[in-house]
């Protein structure tokens, strides 16, 4: 497990992020209620035509992700030593 | 434990097969609804791929932004790759998380910034912005390839060639890059591949009036399931298998997986 853990948090990471932003299945799957931010940003910015809204959520999804890659890369760097 | 294993291994196969193979079972239905089991065989669906305008256009289109956006993203990413290995530059490791940033942030907003950048520029829903977009995005895969090839190189190799009198230029030329090869045709196939099903920054940069394969099938899917889209879904997943398996067997998919060189030269 020690040896692992790297690269179980990196597949955790991936799998986390291309959740995040997944955009098909709930576009597809859910009813506007179970939209996720992808799917909500797409639609302000392509039927909506309300750009800076988008841009908006965008920019909170860019912070949330990648504040979640630096608190777990962070947190594996930290415990290593 | 033994048996444990084997349960396990077969419950993951099959919840990820099961998806693909319904696809493959519905697109041979021979009436026009999502039956499962299906109701007798015809290759009809298969046929209107190709004589259905809409289909056949889609799949021209996409086969193009395809091609030569993974083209543009191996010269994008090639350069970057090795002037950020082979020389010594501070700002590296800044320099290359840049280049695979637009993987490690959900694809959407890739494709906000494309969408406002090109009507910006004035240029809405043609073509090749699709094509400049994917290559940029995908750029993130060549760079992955060819850093790894650049980092797993013989040092020695290079430095020979310029014992032996030849000038950076050539050792360039005659030996980096001929090793750079596999890794960049790798890159290729995945940036290939890849944008050949990439949806949402098709979607958002077209502007509705270009229409790749994924923007026609979702399109398509509003309205209602026709056997059709089982069909292109099907040859979706033979093109991108044979791509890899292609890889796997001829190239060096698995050492640009991850794997370590050296273990995988002793079980050959």
């Amino acid at each position: 497990m020690p040896i692992g853990r790297p690269i179980i948090l990196a597949g955790f990471l991936l799998a986390f992020v291309f959740t995040l932003g997944s955009y098909l299945i709930p576009a597809f799957l859910g009813r506007p209620e179970h939209w996720t931010l992808s799917v909500f940003i797409s639609d302000q910015a392509t039927f909506n035509a309300n750009v800076p809204f988008a841009a908006a959520m965008a920019l909170f999804l860019t912070v949330l992700s990648l504040g979640v890659v630096g608190i777990v890369t962070w947190f594996e760097g930290r415990t290593r030593r | 434990m033994r048996a444990l294993k084997w349960v396990l291994t077969t419950f993951v196969v099959l919840f990820i097969l099961a998806p693909l193979i319904v696809v493959a079972v519905v697109s041979f239905n021979q009436n026009r609804y999502m039956d499962f089991p299906p109701e007798g065989f015809s290759l009809h669906w298969y046929a209107e791929l190709w004589n259905d305008v809409g289909w056949r256009d889609a799949i021209v289109t996409s086969l193009l932004v395809a091609a030569t956006s993974a083209a543009l993203a191996v010269v994008i990413a090639t350069p970057m790759a090795f002037v950020l290995r082979a020389y010594d530059i501070r700002l590296a490791p800044a320099i290359f998380a840049l280049g695979i940033l637009p993987f490690l942030l959900p694809p959407v907003i890739s494709a906000l910034g494309a969408l406002v950048f090109w009507s910006s520029l004035g240029f809405s829903g043609r073509l090749e912005n699709i094509i400049i977009s994917h290559a940029i995005f995908f750029s993130t895969l060549p760079l992955i390839t060819v850093s790894l090839a650049m980092e797993t190189m013989d040092p020695a190799l290079p430095e020979a060639a310029q014992t032996l009198g030849a000038n950076p230029r050539t050792s360039f030329r005659t030996v980096t890059l001929p090793l750079l090869v596999p890794s960049m045709i790798t890159g290729y196939a995945a940036a290939f591949v890849l944008s050949l099903n990439e949806y949402i920054i098709a979607f958002m940069v077209s502007r509705f009036s270009v229409v790749t394969l994924p923007i026609k099938i979702v399109n398509d899917l509003r309205y209602g399931f026709t056997p059709t889209i089982a069909a292109v879904a099907v040859v979706f997943i033979l093109i991108a298998t044979t791509t890899f398996t292609l890889f796997a067997l001829f190239g060096n998919l698995l050492k640009f997986l991850g794997a370590d060189p050296a273990i995988l030269d002793r079980e050959r």
